[in-house]
């Protein structure tokens, strides 16, 4: 298992070192860069940009500066966001901290919400209730998600007009007077402020997971040991919850690392709707800017988090499985 | 007597497709957004550009139909009423008030010569299905179905236009992504094992020659290839020392003692490789290792941040006929992997098969096999994914649009049109919530083509006959 585990981060290395280098060649066979923009500006002269050019070491050859870029990130140094003028890291973690309350949230709602409705489903197949969950999944699976954020803030909204209070604050991560709440008040009001965005984020999947699951314990609840344990006389309850419902949990669990990017993906649209300070909305900006730090610092954290999400997930399925060994 | 047949595997598919209810109902309705987005100049009472200052109709609601005439009260041809601007003195925003001076019939089957349309941008013509005629629209009368946008353009006209885009999209993109899986997919699992060489080592001559065979056409043809190979591996190790000593050279400059040393030995250690490769040992490598590590990396980034950092790439304010093809082509590029993962897979158990030996021994070229043998036992898999891909796409689509990273001005799809409705603010469509109604286009294409997906899957799966 250890053996594995080493293997398994040794090999993180090259993809890690695959991509970072991917998205610093896109970035950089762009068109122009950061100081461009200046260059319009009469009252900047050009040796001055030529100067910071040179500072930022944005003249030196493509290679050169993701090995320079590389080096430093071994010194935890994603260097400077040249829009913000302070370390990378600064200006991306705490966005990254934000997207991850998001996306955390979401896949809790996947679990508690998506589970419990596949079994409800598989036990009652071919029934009304089932029909009715079937048509709701299809939904979401076809919906945008982003459009459905629209939706929801434009029945808030009107909701708001109406009543002149709404049960969920209609976009943003905080209150007015956030700053004033005591600790624990502060993450009760994020949290309430998470939950239709996140929710929404889920509804794609959340849709996929029920429709598996139920193909999962419809499937288990035909087997031979589930046969046999009704036979010698266990109650129903014992042979649902813990014969079938654990075989039944295990692709879905497998899952857990393939889930990750879309619902960092699928949260970065609703973030931008739904005014989310994530990371997407930092990623769009430093983009237009060519802030090139924040973009490649972005992508190399967020593919770090990838990659190590998915190690987890087998990690999980190991633990769960033991018919699972990794050698 | 009649010919007693079995059903051919594409019949069968067939009828259990046709047994799938909702497949069908999906399918059908695929197809009226299809013919609709054909022939969108017939279906649109307007051209999707036309707007006036004068009469203004900035963000008008949808206009009025009525069905009884206000005098009798019985039921009539279906009339508009002219609106008019006015501001609103309680609120100051502006309110459209009908004029009922005069009734403007709606006519079917109208010509609008002021406003030719081309079908498939070859014939001209300026029918439409519905509208007020030519004399109304000089008048100031409109028919605005869904009312109209920031610029006061009708807001029917243009959904029907950008399902043109958003419906095309999906396909090409998901036409493109299959040939790019496919071929890489099934070039990793076919050659999966065997290597192959890119540079030739400079100090064993032997591995220059070329053991040819055959006619004096085919021996040509071979030594060519083989000079090209050869010289190519000459520049190939001229460019990479090249690179290494220019990369030495530049960290110079750059970097503190201790990195130096490391950099330098790093340095030193890919030159030793080099050398060694160069002179004794050819460079080879496996193309299922290539490929399959181009899709783990690719793969390691989220989906999105790959998308909107490869538009990123290019200027933004493009042609917008080359943006069209960028989305398609960008697309195209994020979504291969996925199918290239799996066909591999499915070839790699294929190659195995007794027919692929059978096809080896009577000595079949590797190209025809693997087109004529090996991918067209993936093909009920392919048809799945691409009926299943094309959905997501149109969604990746939207969302890349939405971002005002897609499609742009002056074509238009369902996603661009959501932008225009959110870039007002949340206030701003909760006044005009017809601005909405593009996303349930969206809604409805990607859900009718999952539907039209899954029924494909049962078809094709023998484990899910009924």
């Amino acid at each position: 298992m250890s053996a594995y585990l080493v293997r398994r981060l040794i090999h993180l290395v090259p993809t890690f070192l695959g991509a970072t280098f991917l998205a610093f060649f896109v970035l950089q066979i762009a068109p122009g860069d950061f100081l461009t923009q200046w260059a319009l500006d009469p009252k900047i002269r050009p040796e001055t940009i030529e100067r910071m050019r040179h500072n930022f070491g944005l003249d030196r050859p493509l290679l050169l500066q993701y090995l320079i870029w590389l080096k430093n990130l071994l010194h935890g140094d994603l260097g400077v966001s040249f829009m913000y003028q302070r370390p990378v890291l600064e200006v991306v973690w705490p966005r990254i901290e934000n997207s991850l309350i998001l996306v955390g949230l979401s896949i809790l709602f996947l679990y508690l919400i998506g589970i419990p409705i596949g079994i409800y489903q598989a036990l009652r197949p071919y029934t009304l209730p089932d029909y009715v969950i079937s048509f709701f999944a299809y939904f979401g699976l076809a919906i945008p998600n982003f459009f459905f954020m629209l939706i929801l803030i434009f029945l808030f909204v009107k909701f708001k007009f109406a009543f002149g209070w709404t049960p969920f604050p209609i976009g943003g991560m905080t209150s007015q007077g956030f700053e004033q709440l005591a600790p624990w008040r502060q993450w009760v009001d994020i949290l309430w402020h998470a939950i239709l965005p996140a929710f929404v984020v889920v509804t794609a999947d959340l849709s996929g997971l029920t429709r598996v699951m139920r193909a999962q314990v419809m499937e288990v609840l035909g087997q031979d040991y589930i046969r046999t344990a009704r036979a010698k006389g266990l109650a129903e309850r014992v042979v649902l919850y813990k014969h079938a419902l654990r075989n039944a949990v295990i692709p879905i669990l497998a899952n857990i690392g393939g889930l990750l990017p879309g619902l960092i993906g699928g949260a970065g649209l609703v973030e931008v709707v739904a005014n989310w300070p994530g990371i997407t909305p930092l990623l769009l900006d430093a983009l237009l800017q060519q802030d090139l730090y924040v973009n490649v610092g972005i992508i190399a954290l967020s593919s770090l988090l990838l990659i190590v999400g998915n190690i987890l997930g087998d990690l999980l399925l190991a633990v769960v499985d033991p018919r699972i060994r990794y050698g | 007597m009649a010919e007693l047949r079995s059903e051919t595997f594409l019949q069968s598919a067939w009828r259990q497709f046709r047994r799938h209810r909702l497949a069908m109902l999906g399918g059908g309705v695929l197809l009226v957004l299809y013919v609709i987005a054909a022939f969108a100049g017939f279906f649109s009472p307007y051209d999707p550009n036309f707007y006036t200052l004068n009469p203004p109709f900035r963000y008008a609601p949808p206009t009025r139909i009525h069905l009884r005439d206000p005098e009798t009260g019985k039921l009539t041809r279906p009339f508009v009423y002219k609106v008019k601007r006015e501001l609103d003195l309680e609120t100051f925003t502006d309110r459209y008030v009908e004029d009922r001076t005069k009734r403007y019939p709606i006519y079917f089957l109208v010509r609008t010569p002021d406003q030719p349309y081309t079908i498939f941008k070859i014939f001209r013509w300026d029918v439409r299905l519905f509208g007020l005629g030519e004399e109304a629209t000089r008048e100031g009368a409109r028919i605005f179905l869904l009312g109209t946008d920031n610029f006061g353009r009708d807001l029917f006209s243009r959904m029907v236009y950008g399902a043109q885009v958003s419906l095309t999209v999906g396909f090409l993109s998901v036409l493109l992504a299959m040939m790019l899986g496919l071929f890489l997919g099934g070039l990793a699992g076919y050659y999966q094992g065997t290597r192959i060489a890119i540079a030739r080592p400079l100090l064993r001559p032997e591995s220059w020659r070329f053991p040819a065979r055959g006619g004096l056409g085919r021996r040509l043809l071979a030594y060519f290839l083989h000079g090209l190979a050869l010289s190519l591996s000459f520049v190939f190790w001229a460019g990479l020392a090249a690179t290494l000593a220019y990369g030495y050279w530049m960290l110079r400059d750059y970097s503190g003692a201790l990195e130096r040393v490391v950099f330098g030995v790093l340095m030193l250690a890919a030159a030793a490789w080099a050398l060694s490769h160069a002179l004794w040992r050819p460079l080879s490598f496996d193309p299922d290792d290539l490929v399959m590590r181009l899709v783990e990396i690719m793969a390691a980034i989220p989906f999105l941040f790959l998308l909107i950092t490869l538009r990123a790439a290019f200027p933004m304010e493009m042609d917008p006929l080359a943006t069209f093809y960028l989305v398609v082509a960008i697309l195209a590029i994020v979504g291969w992997g996925g199918l290239a993962r799996v066909i591999r897979g499915m070839v790699l158990s294929l190659r195995e098969m007794d027919f692929v030996t059978a096809a080896k021994a009577l000595g079949v070229p590797e190209l025809w096999i693997i087109l004529r043998h090996i991918l067209p036992a993936t093909a009920s898999y392919s048809i799945v994914y691409a009926s299943l891909a094309i959905p997501s796409f149109i969604l990746a689509e939207s969302g890349l649009s939405f971002l005002g990273l897609g499609i742009t001005e002056p074509y238009t799809s369902w996603g661009l049109l959501l932008k225009a409705a959110q870039d007002g603010g949340f206030a701003s469509f909760s006044d005009r919530p017809w601005v909405l109604a593009p996303g349930f286009a969206i809604f409805l294409a990607v859900l009718t083509w999952n539907f039209v997906g899954d029924g494909l899957r049962d078809a094709f799966d023998p484990r899910r006959r009924r």
